[in-house]
């Protein structure tokens, strides 16, 4: 195998595990922010 | 055709529940604030969530397989400039930040702010301009792609997208930011749960070894080192290195989520994770391109390539998770570009051009009118419209003819006490000259004299809009200091903007 070939590849895995391993991350808080949002606006649409 | 019942039914339910949610949100929108920036109340995962799902439409797929069939693994070094330009705003708070201090919904508002009101509407229209043409190809390239994995014609699919985008169009125009980042928030975890199937079974069903071979056979040490690549080399890197950070820190549709966020530091953590995940956003989609290469050899069309390997290996009910992701995909890039773009048509030009501007209602109704005519632009530009050369470079020359003035104007304007109005003026229309005379020369580049061919290097023009707009701000402002004195940022007018 070329050596460019096994350079790319490492560095391929390296930001893919990095993209997916972010986007698990995110898609657990980010309900929570979901959440933290729409209760805020609530409020204060509320008090206006 | 490659679709069953299964693969409908995800699609049919993934689309229902969007649909349902965002236009359920709409409730929440109550005044100009909550409809363009969200209240300016985003934390930072669900801003990371929709940064990223904005950037990454399937025409993103589209013109990053693209590259990767065509050039081989040199492609890759795309990815890592986007990574270094995204960390290095995040980071730094490069040009974000103050936006977002001074509590900026577009990035005109900043001309009038610190040059002009002449300025803003220019900068205005050339954002508008450049942001709706850079739009213009997403829906053919969503035909392409969609119509290559299901297995459809593409008058089918056509039919299809052109349902997609009335949906899309729907809950924009109906509930603003509220509806774009809880919708995104959806769109992303699909999409990324979509990526990750569709990468292990493209592992799986193309063997390494075979990809090797394949990119040294057909573009030699080209295929893996970009420098020496005739599609690159180092006017390309610079170039793309440059248009990155003035895309990150001044992209409408990017930009809008730092300066919807809850304070300027949430806003440099957005960017800063954000970026590292765009090693990996451009990587993945090309490595499907490079495997791609590797499957069919060299003869097959190079839009249509990826889209065909991933209809042929990925098997029945992942294919509806694929579609459903890549809708997701799509959906979630419309959605904040038609806001962004209808928003700088809306306060920057049509209100700036009214002395006094329009009510708040007036203004929401105003952009919601110009959402649905951009929606009706893209399905009859994307008929007729032929691509130059590949789809990344049209995309980038496009969004060049708007950054390239407006890292001149905004940058100075931040930073530099002299910049005036006369140097943001010439940095933003001379930054956009080149790039529009490319798109309209590139078609008859045979016919042109010599000494103009340079127009029609995509590489060059790039470049060159760039170095011209720094020079038509630094001389344009140092020659006219006596008549045009810089303005100094008024703090209260910024708390008021």
């Amino acid at each position: 195998m070329h050596e460019g070939t096994i350079i790319w590849m490492i560095l391929f895995a390296a930001f893919a595990l990095l993209f997916f391993g972010i986007a698990a991350v995110v898609s657990v808080r980010g309900i929570s922010d979901i959440k933290d949002l729409l209760s805020e606006t609530e409020e204060e649409n509320s008090h206006e | 055709m490659n679709f069953t019942l299964l693969d409908w039914s995800i699609m049919v339910i993934y689309l229902g529940a969007t649909i349902y949610i965002g236009l359920w949100v709409r409730k929440y929108v109550e005044n100009l604030q909550g409809y363009i920036v969200a209240g300016r109340k985003i934390k930072v995962s669900l801003g990371i969530a929709t940064f990223t799902a904005t950037e990454l439409g399937t025409v993103t797929f589209v013109y990053f397989g693209e590259l990767g069939y065509v050039t081989g693994f040199s492609a890759f070094i795309i990815g890592i400039l986007a990574l270094m330009a995204y960390t290095f705003v995040g980071r730094t708070g490069f040009i974000i930040e103050k936006l977002r201090e001074y509590g900026m919904m577009t990035i005109p508002e900043f001309y009038q702010l610190r040059f002009n009101r002449q300025v803003r509407i220019v900068g205005g229209f050339i954002l508008f301009l450049g942001g709706v043409l850079n739009m213009g190809i997403f829906l053919k390239f969503d035909g392409i792609f969609l119509s290559e994995v299901m297995g459809f014609g593409e008058q089918a699919v056509g039919f299809i997208m052109a349902f997609m985008l009335i949906v899309v169009m729907s809950y924009t125009i109906l509930g603003g930011m509220f509806s774009v980042v809880i919708t995104d928030f959806m769109q992303y975890v699909v999409l990324s749960i979509a990526m990750l199937v569709t990468t292990i079974f493209v592992l799986l069903e193309v063997d390494l070894t075979m990809i090797s071979t394949a990119v040294e056979t057909e573009y030699g040490e080209g295929g893996f080192n970009p420098v020496i690549n005739p599609r690159f080399g180092w006017s390309f890197i610079i170039w793309i290195l440059v248009t990155n950070v003035a895309s990150a820190s001044l992209w409408q549709p990017g930009t809008s989520k730092a300066l919807s966020s809850k304070s300027p530091k949430v806003a440099k953590q957005v960017f800063w994770v954000t970026g590292l995940t765009f090693a990996g956003r451009a990587m993945i989609p090309m490595f499907w391109g490079v495997a791609a290469l590797a499957y069919f050899g060299t003869g097959e069309s190079t839009t249509a390539a990826m889209p065909r390997l991933l209809g042929e290996i990925v098997p029945i009910g992942f294919l509806g998770l694929l579609v459903a992701g890549l809708l997701a995909a799509s959906m979630s890039t419309y959605s904040s570009y038609v806001l962004a773009w209808s928003s700088v048509l809306t306060l920057d030009v049509i209100s700036s051009l009214k002395p006094g501007g329009y009510s708040e209602k007036t203004t929401i109704w105003i952009t919601r009118w110009i959402s649905g005519a951009i929606g009706l632009f893209l399905l009859v530009f994307g008929l007729w419209y032929q691509i130059p050369e590949t789809a990344f470079q049209y995309i980038f020359i496009t969004g060049t003819m708007y950054t390239a003035g407006a890292l001149g104007a905004v940058t100075a304007g931040l930073y530099w006490k002299k910049a005036n109005s006369v140097g943001a003026f010439s940095a933003l229309v001379l930054g956009a000259v080149i790039p529009l005379g490319f798109l309209v020369l590139e078609s008859y580049a045979d016919q042109l004299p010599g000494w103009l061919s340079f127009v029609t290097n995509v590489n060059v023009a790039g470049m060159l809009s760039f170095l011209l707009s720094t020079l038509g701000m630094i001389l344009g402002s140092l020659f006219t200091q006596q008549l045009y004195p810089a303005k100094t940022i008024n703090q209260k007018e910024a708390a008021h903007a």
